[in-house]
């Protein structure tokens, strides 16, 4: 350099690197004073040197480095003869490093504190620093005004309810559970209670969900080992080796809600209605497509309407069957439920039979109703059979009867009467009437409070639902199911509900062809005893729904596996799995559905909402 | 040959690369058990982020015992980039879909990416200042230039006074003044150019020719004086830079860390 030693003690003044200011001169590049300023910002290089006394008079204390004692002195006054404006020091790199600093802390958090708006909406404003991220297109459409609030409900949408939140444990499951239905809570796995697995954690819809990534991950695909490992013990790996057997009958384990014999529907039946036609006729007959509506296939392929597949042959049989009401001298199943008393006990309605008649004597009508109270039938259905009950004249039917003279009364729904009996004739299929009857018979046995009289209600709805022909409605319907399931089974119910499977007809029938396609895995049983759990039903016993055979031989897992392996179609947890067991959406959501103008769409295809979840 | 700070190198990179790979297990563990392993690799990212933040708090308190600087500088820089994975691990993505999880991404490359030029500039330009052979410290510079300015200009005084010629004085005025004044040249000297040794040679080939045999030797003291004051240019442009860097590098990482905290109290309001 310049000097072999310029910035000794004697030729310069001791730097001070971590003071906050800097001569204002050297900033310019000019000579900077030998003090320097102060920590408040303030030159201290005004003079040269402050004097100190001596005597009388004063002695300049310039140090070494800066040039030592000039040649002037102090003047009198004792201040420096050599004073200089003052500069304006300039803050250190240090100290402008730190106005950085603390400005790259307050700016950010000033932004962000301002920018949290959280009442207001994501979707209006989406630069809400709250705003972790795009929310999924079908939660979009729900979360309107409300904003953050619609799903985050403990945070109240106020600084408070924020800092409790951060302070506190929330979870989301609520927000979820606001539109969001299951039909167990939301923090069971499975939305069940599986009473062997005392280990399991309470489960968040976290876990598995992630929203604010726009439509990824909001509806996950677990996988193989995510299932095997974090709930279930045993872990999973391949459908074909390692997935439990199905069960035993599997997928007819139960019997449903309508007698259908397939095997002698095809051995006897159709072979029997289409003798002499075409053998192409008859084949057609047999195929399952000829029944089941292949078109509108989902995880069922449900059988076309009645009056489409079993009309033809049945109607003739069911339509102008006759229903005794009331007979004078005997109890019918109807007088049996109306006295309460079993359909066979003769002596108990002989007891009754002149109470009875003279209450339709003398009452009519009124008396049925009566009748209806007493039992606590006393419902729509009783209502409307009295409404139809007024067409005929039960009094003078009645009174006929009492008085032994004769009587034939016609009456134009069906009603008719005789010196013997009261009469309803069937209009064909699902008629009112008849049917009104049999769903009081079937409240009466749900009302039963005993084992005996619950047996009673059993034979009391068996004998109603039947005729000696067998041709009546309990020929087809599992009347007697009543008991197990609380309502008669007047519709197709279809194989068990397996809440927590999925499976769809429609790309199978797709891939396999329809002619093909259901014989691949719906295979007859020659050797299944299918009517006779049916045949108990009728009899009025409440069979065991374990021996109920199906009509097909079961499915394993062979079958699917013959498809669904490592080679060839996917065969993971969720192909056939859904977590969720009756995942809905609840009045909320609903309504607010309804209310939107626009159509809501799942986030991966253009399909509606409902077909997504 | 092992040097201590080899092994020490060697022993921390080894240590980071295991922390990743251990992290990235942890993670895929907490994946299949469903167990939101985001929120453990949020807090492990959070944790690591603190040490290199420690860093100036160590400075600060030198009188404990707790490492030497250059350790924790070490550290630091391996926390650093140990850092970049760990946070791709956490995010799942290099880009985060949330507007202020954006400005937190921004932040954390921008961090990084002034902590890695940083690095370099700390690992290259001392070496690069020992090879000029001078050494004065920053603060001291404008010292110097006024002292190279004084001693010109006295080297001038005396010039006209022995040779009764002002030649060589107004071309200093003219021309050599502005290269004396202050610091000139900074992007030359910060790559390694050579402009200023051209500039100079012009200048002062220019005014040689004017200059009889007595003028000489004072040309050549100010060309010694002009060269050497490059020095000090040379000095002034890469120490500076070695301090102009951490005014991205630390304002940037305090807001970050603001984000940081601020993602962290959302995490907890909203998520757990």
């Amino acid at each position: 350099m310049t000097n072999e030693d310029p910035f000794s003690h004697s030729n310069s003044r001791y730097e001070r690197p971590l003071q906050p200011y800097r001569c204002g001169r050297a900033r310019r590049w000019q000579q900077p004073c030998w003090q320097g300023p102060d920590t408040n910002a303030k030159c201290g290089g005004q003079n040269e040197c402050v004097p100190t006394r001596q005597g009388d008079g004063y002695i300049c204390k310039r140090p070494a480095h800066a040039g030592g004692p000039c040649l002037q002195g102090p003047l009198p006054d004792g201040s420096c003869c050599n004073q200089r404006p003052a500069c304006v020091p300039q803050p250190s790199l240090r100290k402008r490093r730190r106005r950085y600093t603390l400005l790259a802390l307050l700016v950010p958090l000033i932004a962000l504190i301002s920018l949290a708006n959280i009442s207001s909406s994501p979707l209006t404003a989406p630069h809400l620093s709250v705003n972790p991220g795009p929310l999924s297109r079908v939660h979009q459409e729900f979360i309107g005004e409300k904003g953050c609030q619609s799903c985050h409900t403990d945070q109240q949408n106020s600084a408070q309810g924020i800092v409790k939140a951060i302070l506190t444990h929330t979870t989301i499951n609520q927000g979820c559970e606001n539109c969001h239905d299951f039909a167990g809570r939301s923090e069971l796995p499975h939305n069940s209670i599986f009473p062997s697995r005392n280990d399991l954690q309470p489960t968040q819809c976290l876990d598995c969900h992630s929203e604010h990534h726009g439509d990824e991950g909001l509806v996950p695909k677990l996988s193989n080992a995510q299932c095997g490992l974090a709930c279930h013990q045993q872990p999973f790996t391949d459908f074909a080796t390692a997935h439990p057997e199905f069960p035993a009958n599997f997928p007819s384990e139960s019997p449903g809600s309508i007698q259908f014999d397939h095997q002698r529907h095809f051995k006897r039946h159709f072979v029997q209605y289409f003798r002499g036609a075409d053998p192409a006729v008859v084949d057609q007959a047999k195929q399952c497509v000829s029944c089941h509506s292949v078109e509108q296939a989902t995880r069922e392929v449900t059988p076309r309407a009645y009056q489409d597949i079993c009309a033809n042959c049945h109607d003739k049989d069911i339509t102008g069957t006759i229903l005794v009401i009331a007979r004078q001298d005997e109890p019918t199943p109807i007088s049996a439920l109306l006295l309460g008393i079993e359909v066979d006990d003769s002596d108990s309605f002989d007891q009754l039979r002149e109470e009875f008649l003279q209450g339709m004597a003398d009452d009519g009508v009124d008396y049925f109703t009566e009748l209806f109270d007493q039992q606590g039938l006393a419902s729509p259905q009783a209502k409307a059979i009295i409404e139809q009950l007024e067409e005929i004249p039960l009094d003078e039917i009645s009174s006929a009867w009492i008085e032994q003279e004769s009587i034939e009364i016609a009456a134009t729904n069906g009603l008719s009467a005789d010196d013997d009996a009261l009469y309803y004739r069937l209009t064909g299929h699902g008629d009112l009437f008849a049917k009104r009857w049999l769903e009081l018979a079937g409240k009466k046995l749900l009302l039963s409070g005993d084992e005996v009289s619950r047996d009673h209600s059993q034979v009391l709805l068996s004998t109603l639902g039947s005729d000696d022909d067998g041709t009546s409605c309990g020929k087809c319907h599992a009347l007697g199911q009543v008991a197990e399931t609380g309502q008669l089974p007047w519709h197709y119910q279809g194989s068990t509900n397996r809440p927590m499977s999925r499976y769809v007809h429609g790309p199978h029938i797709n891939l396999l062809g329809i002619n093909r396609s259901c014989n691949n895995c719906h295979l007859i049983n020659q050797e299944a005893n299918y009517g006779d759990y049916f045949e108990l039903v009728a009899n009025g016993e409440t069979p065991d729904s374990t021996r109920y055979e199906s009509n097909f031989h079961p499915i394993n897992v062979g079958k699917c596996s013959s498809c669904h392996n490592q080679q060839g179609v996917k065969n993971n947890c969720t192909t056939c799995h859904t977590y969720h067991q009756n995942l809905t959406l609840s009045g909320n959501a609903l309504q607010r559905e309804s209310a939107s103008t626009q159509p809501v769409l799942a986030p991966d295809s253009q399909t509606p909402i409902e077909d997504q979840l | 040959m092992l040097t201590r700070t080899f092994i020490s190198r060697l022993i921390l990179s080894i240590a980071c690369i295991g922390l990743v790979i251990a992290a990235t297990l942890w993670f895929r563990h907490g994946t299949v058990f469903l167990r939101r392993p985001e929120l453990f690799s949020g807090y492990l990212l959070f944790g690591i982020m603190l040490v290199p933040s420690a860093l100036g708090l160590r400075k600060k308190i030198s009188v404990l015992p707790l490492g030497t600087a250059a350790f924790w500088t070490r550290l630091h820089v391996a926390l650093g980039v140990t850092l970049i994975p760990l946070y791709w691990l956490h995010v799942g993505a290099a880009w985060p879909d949330g507007p202020y999880e954006q400005w937190l991404t921004t932040l954390f490359y921008f961090v990084t990416a002034s902590g890695i030029v940083g690095w370099a500039i700390q690992a290259r330009f001392p070496r690069r200042l020992t090879q000029v052979g001078d050494e004065i410290q920053f603060e001291r510079i404008p010292q110097a230039l006024v002292d190279y300015r004084t001693r010109v200009e006295q080297t001038l005084i005396n010039y006209q006074a022995e040779t009764g010629n002002d030649t060589l004085a107004r071309h200093y005025v003219d021309t050599l003044s502005w290269y004396f004044f202050k610091p000139r040249f900074l992007l030359n000297h910060l790559f390694g150019g050579e402009l200023h040794e051209y500039w100079l040679r012009g200048k002062f080939r220019a005014i040689h020719r004017y200059l009889n045999a007595s003028e000489q030797p004072y040309l050549e003291q100010l060309r010694g004086l002009a060269i050497s004051k490059s020095n000090v240019d040379f000095h002034y442009t890469l120490q500076g830079v070695i301090k102009l860097w951490l005014f991205f590098h630390i304002p940037a990482a305090t807001a970050l860390m603001v984000l940081v905290l601020w993602h962290l109290a959302l995490v907890h309001a909203y998520s757990i």
